[in-house]
């Protein structure tokens, strides 16, 4: 059923930066009720009174999403506090960047803990509400490689893939049980400028960088929010994101090779980079904005209304 | 796959040769499970608290009295005023022997709940104000009824013809008698005598009680504390049956260890 932003009471996961931030202020600007977690406090308390600026109303809930009882404790917050519990978005998650065979295992654990596990927490934490409610939405923020597969990031693509399979088993068991008003969505962005890459842990002794084509943070905050108001199986955001898709459906050898040449090419630099276990085991204090300083290449129209604008100025044309 | 309903049922008691009715409970519960009186509103009856009271059945000693004059209680000649509605529920809570007992009112059941906790504080363990009137700053008769009709098409509608129906069996002289009753009630001079946790819940779309009087409520309540329902309008217990329960349930909960402790001061002062 389709429900407005105003007044809807949402959990977003990872709301300190990127794009959970993005989110928060979205969903807020539109007056609905947030709950705002991550396991970083001030970053937190700093959206959250953006949140309330804008017009939204916000609490702070610092959370470590692996930490099954204190997600519990999250989604009981909600509820306790505001009567209801509309929307969970589930949306922190952390990457790394080594060989497969190179990545220590504590690290590659770490990330299969926060982004599948993170997830798991956050949709059992959330579904006996909306069992209850006989409604809710849970949006899950997964990825394109979590279709189509990447190197170097292994432990990442593997837990994009697995927060696919859980989407689909836990659709299937809502069908059975006939809870035709509890939607469950899945979100896969293509490269997006968040400080997802600034903080990632890094093994592979290159700097790791965004790939191209970036698209800006805002965009898959603008799919979230259409998510809360016509749910949706599946939405792409970023073009590129239909492309990786389709070649590695159609094409899947042919796909691989490019994209493995891709990310040797673009996701790494050719500058050295300390090993690194960046934000995994404990939050960086730094990189809470929205975006983490990546160019929005992704962004073709802009990018054709800058050259239009140009050739307008060249000509000594009146600008707008 | 909802929450669970719990059953409720009649219960008619002779308090002061006067029948009254009440739904209550019909769930197996524990002895100590803690009792919550639903005190109901101006004019209406225990009938708009069937909602609220189903889904406290299963875990709370659920009563939702009719007052004398109100839905199926029976109606005596003369009109009775706030203290006497005060009364007549300590007295129905003596005849089926409820010591002491949690309150939840709407709208001029509140007035009602802090008039009973001014006069019997020691049988009043906690309250929960969902809607309490009449916001001072715009006690009149226009203003109030001008809120009423703005807040009417933001409820369920099912809640109209249940309205109706108890509005005819009060009859209009007690319908004017009631209101009159409750606008001339100076409730922020008690609130300050109602000691013990008390909830005030307001919706964000309940344009009877506005968010600065809902404040000013807690501010002025001893033990108060405020939970806002995002898009509720005046009457959660029949609109919103479920956001009140699970608000109401962790102020319960979180409420519990002072009941706990004072049961065990009487035990202690009982030896």
């Amino acid at each position: 059923m389709p429900r407005a932003i105003k007044d809807s009471v949402i959990v977003i996961t990872g709301a300190s930066s990127g794009i959970g931030r993005a989110t928060a202020l979205t969903l807020a600007q539109q007056g609905a009720t947030l709950l705002l977690a991550a396991r970083r406090e001030a970053a937190l308390q700093e959206v959250a009174a953006e949140c309330n600026r804008l017009g939204g109303q916000a609490l702070a809930v610092s959370t470590n999403m692996t930490d099954e009882e204190a997600v519990k404790a999250l989604a009981r917050r909600a509820v306790d506090t505001f009567g209801r519990l509309d929307v969970w978005v589930n949306n922190a998650a952390v990457t790394l960047f080594a060989r497969f065979e190179e990545a220590p295992s504590e690290v590659f654990r770490q990330v299969i803990e926060t982004n599948v596990f993170g997830y798991v927490h956050g949709a059992r934490a959330a579904l006996p509400y909306f069992r209850e409610q006989g409604s809710g939405i849970l949006i899950n923020v997964d990825s394109v490689v979590g279709m189509a597969t990447q190197p170097y990031t292994s432990a990442y693509v593997m837990s994009k893939f697995a927060i696919r399979g859980m989407v689909g088993s836990l659709r299937m068991e809502l069908h059975l049980d006939k809870a035709s008003d509890i939607h469950v969505c899945m979100v896969m962005p293509a490269t997006i400028d968040t400080p997802l890459f600034n903080q990632a842990a890094n093994y592979t002794g290159r700097a790791v960088k965004a790939m191209n084509p970036v698209y800006p943070a805002q965009q898959v905050a603008d799919a979230i929010a259409g998510l809360v108001e016509n749910p949706q199986r599946e939405v792409i955001v970023g073009q590129a994101g239909y492309l990786m898709v389709g070649q590695s459906m159609f094409a899947p050898e042919l796909y691989e090779r490019m994209m493995a040449q891709q990310v040797d090419n673009d996701h790494l630099q050719d500058k050295p980079a300390a090993e690194t276990n960046g934000n995994l085991f404990e939050p960086m204090p730094e990189y809470t904005d929205i975006s983490g300083g990546w160019e929005h290449t992704g962004e073709m129209p802009q990018g054709i209304l800058n050259m239009a604008k140009e050739a307008v100025h060249k000509l000594g044309l009146p600008t707008p | 796959m909802s929450l669970r309903k719990g059953k409720l049922q009649s219960q008619y008691t002779i308090v002061d040769h006067l029948l009254m009715h009440a739904r209550v409970s019909a769930e197996p519960l524990p002895q100590d499970a803690p009792v919550v009186i639903l005190v109901h509103g101006v004019v209406i009856s225990s009938r708009y608290m069937i909602p609220t009271a189903e889904l406290l059945a299963p875990d709370y000693r659920v009563y939702a009295p009719d007052f004398p004059g109100y839905g199926e209680s029976d109606k005596p000649d003369y009109m009775l005023n706030l203290v006497e509605l005060a009364e007549a529920l300590r007295k129905w809570m003596d005849a089926i022997g409820i010591e002491e007992a949690t309150m939840l009112g709407n709208s001029f059941g509140c007035q009602i709940i802090v008039e009973f906790a001014l006069r019997y504080p020691e049988r009043i363990q906690r309250a929960v104000l969902q809607g309490p009137t009449i916001d001072r700053h715009a006690r009149n008769f226009p203003a109030q009824l001008l809120r009423f009709l703005i807040n009417a098409p933001r409820e369920d509608s099912s809640q109209t013809p249940i309205q109706i129906y108890d509005y005819w069996l009060a009859g209009l002289p007690r319908i004017v008698h009631t209101i009159q009753m409750a606008l001339s009630d100076p409730i922020e001079e008690k609130l300050t005598y109602l000691n013990v946790p008390t909830l005030v819940v307001r919706g964000t779309k309940d344009p009877v009680v506005p968010q600065k009087w809902a404040e000013e409520v807690v501010n002025l309540l001893p033990k108060g504390q405020l939970a806002v329902i995002p898009g509720a309008a005046h009457t959660i217990n029949y609109s919103a049956p479920l956001e009140l329960v699970r608000v109401t349930r962790a102020f319960l909960e979180a409420t519990e260890p002072h009941l706990k402790h004072k049961e065990k001061m009487n035990e202690s002062t009982l030896d």
